[in-house]
């Protein structure tokens, strides 16, 4: 047995051998006359490929030093031949066609990436325009349900650039349509970029969804609560389901006011009888630790009914000087 | 027999279908899948992770995923990809102010190696929420025309009133079982790169 391998590799040393300095005189060759003859190259291809099975078949008996040794002369050789195919002809164009996606969309990948390297949160123009409630683009304002188009049924409500504004949307406009003077409902609610600002609305059933706002007071019940990229809000909620803060800071949550549940329409009883507004989600701290993005609002802190009526209980608009009396006092304090 | 021949009658013994539901936050993808299911819709809280369903829709076994769509958790959608079936791109059809951002979570999922060939059904979800965008805002919104590489439908539907829900999932389960089991059932295969599928 051990006779037998040793002829075995003294074989294979001097095959190896032979076709070793055959294959660098052919290389050599082939380097030296410039522009490589395809033919030839295609030829030196196939015979060292031809070495290197045979060299893998080999591998079975070989002592570990003699594959190393002719191992690295296989890779020089086949480098060498790489080269030289890449000067003799262009690579050929090879890609894998499967990726028609990628074509038809790149600027959307491109953008995406972006995206993710500029800031977390995207402040994209709102798309296509049909009728729903919308409030955007006011300063220094009271606004209530006057400032709001009269709609056919329920709809849902966009909030958007308000800088020092109150909003008070406890009555809706009637509805169009209706002979029992019912009210505008919405079930819905989008906002987004308000600052110093104070926002009142009544008890929906539907999600709320707020974006980029900046010291602001929120009072509003919904069945789903989530605030994006915000800073410094006092949230007065009630909800039967985990508010959802992300990328937030500062934020306090409180009950909805019983000074401003007595003014709705319907009596106390549509607030959720436990409301969950404490049991805040913060997906930006998913930790056993208590998150130090949000706090609850401590009762010392909280504006009497009195403040809340200097806004809602008011038949005619806000002035200015109402105005400047009243946001000190809901609003959280200026840093 | 060949060896793809072996692989659909395999899967066809065990009659499963993987179902990724993905969106936005607030879209509603679990209040679908709630609602499907039977279940109350009223309290449910943002999704932090994921929710399984199983649950029978004719000869098939669906296993739904339904995963958070929160821009913190969306790096980890990654991870439910494998052996997806259908993807279910549920859009809140009220939230005019993300669709750029829908439409480029959408197209970025869509260059995933992992989900190729996988059926496609939009829901515009929310319809019963008036002033919410058509079904045509919304494919134009979200360029869903520009699609070639699945087999995609747009649908309106609410997950509130059960609107188009148990259509969608028709759509679905028709869509993977003519690409999976077709040796099974009588309709002849589709070729996935050519066949297009709009619905408006």
């Amino acid at each position: 047995m051990e006779d037998s391998n040793k002829t075995r590799i003294q074989e294979f040393y001097a095959t190896f051998q032979a076709a070793r300095t055959d294959l660098s005189s052919r290389l050599e060759a082939l380097k030296a006359g410039g522009q490589p003859d395809s033919d030839k190259l295609h030829a030196l291809v196939a015979d060292a490929a031809k070495l290197r099975k045979e060299f893998i078949d080999a591998n079975g008996y070989l002592p570990t030093y003699d594959q190393r040794q002719y191992e690295q002369f296989l890779k020089s050789v086949e480098a060498d031949i790489e080269s030289l195919r890449v000067t003799s002809a262009p690579k050929p164009k090879f890609a894998f066609k499967r990726r028609p996606p990628k074509a038809s969309t790149p600027s959307t990948a491109q953008t995406c990436a972006d995206h993710a390297k500029e800031a977390p949160i995207l402040s994209a123009p709102p798309t296509s325009s049909s009728s729903h409630l919308a409030l955007s683009g006011h300063s220094h304002k009271y606004l209530d349900g006057g400032s709001l188009p009269s709609l056919a049924s329920s709809s849902d409500l966009t909030i958007s650039d308000l800088e020092d504004c109150i909003v008070n949307l406890l009555t809706l406009p009637s509805l169009s349509d209706a002979e029992d003077g019912g009210q505008c409902k919405f079930t819905a609610l989008h906002a987004r970029n308000l600052s110093n600002t104070v926002l009142i609305l009544p008890v929906f059933d539907g999600s709320a969804l707020l974006h980029d706002l900046k010291r602001c007071t929120i009072a509003l019940g919904c069945h789903q609560f989530r605030m994006h990229a915000s800073h410094a809000v006092d949230v007065y909620l009630s909800i039967e389901s985990n508010p959802i803060i992300e990328h937030c800071s500062s934020i306090r949550f409180a009950e909805y006011p019983r000074a401003l549940s007595s003014t709705l329409d319907a009596s106390p009883s549509i607030l959720h009888e436990t409301s969950k507004h404490l049991a805040v989600q913060d997906f930006s701290h998913i930790r056993a630790t208590r998150s130090p993005n949000w706090s609850a609002l401590p009762a010392e802190a909280l504006p009497s009914g009195d403040d809340w009526g200097l806004v809602v209980r008011r038949d005619t608009s806000m002035s200015r000087d109402d105005m400047e009396e009243a946001m000190p006092r809901l609003l959280p304090a200026q840093q | 027999m060949g060896l793809l021949t072996i692989i659909r009658k395999n899967r066809l013994k065990e009659k499963e279908m993987r179902i990724l539901f993905l969106g936005l936050d607030n879209a509603g993808k679990t209040t679908i899948l709630k609602k499907l299911n039977g279940e109350d819709i009223s309290g449910i809280s943002p999704t932090l992770g994921f929710n399984i369903k199983t649950f029978v829709h004719g000869k098939y076994t669906l296993n739904v995923w339904d995963v958070g769509g929160q821009r913190t958790l969306r790096p980890y959608w990654r991870n439910y990809f494998e052996q997806t079936d259908a993807l279910v791109w549920v859009v809140d059809s009220g939230d005019r102010m993300r669709m750029q951002d829908c439409k480029e979570e959408l197209h970025s999922l869509l260059l995933e190696d992992r989900l190729a060939g996988a059926s496609l059904l939009i829901f515009a979800n929310k319809q019963d929420i008036q002033g919410s965008m058509t079904c045509a805002e919304i494919r134009d919104a979200l360029d869903l025309s520009s699609i070639k590489s699945h087999h995609w439908k747009i649908l309106p539907c609410s997950a509130v009133t059960g609107e188009n829900l148990i259509a969608g999932l028709d759509w679905v389960v028709g869509d993977v079982a003519d690409r999976i089991y077709y040796g099974s059932s009588s309709a002849l295969p589709t070729n996935p790169q050519t066949a297009e599928v709009v619905v408006s």
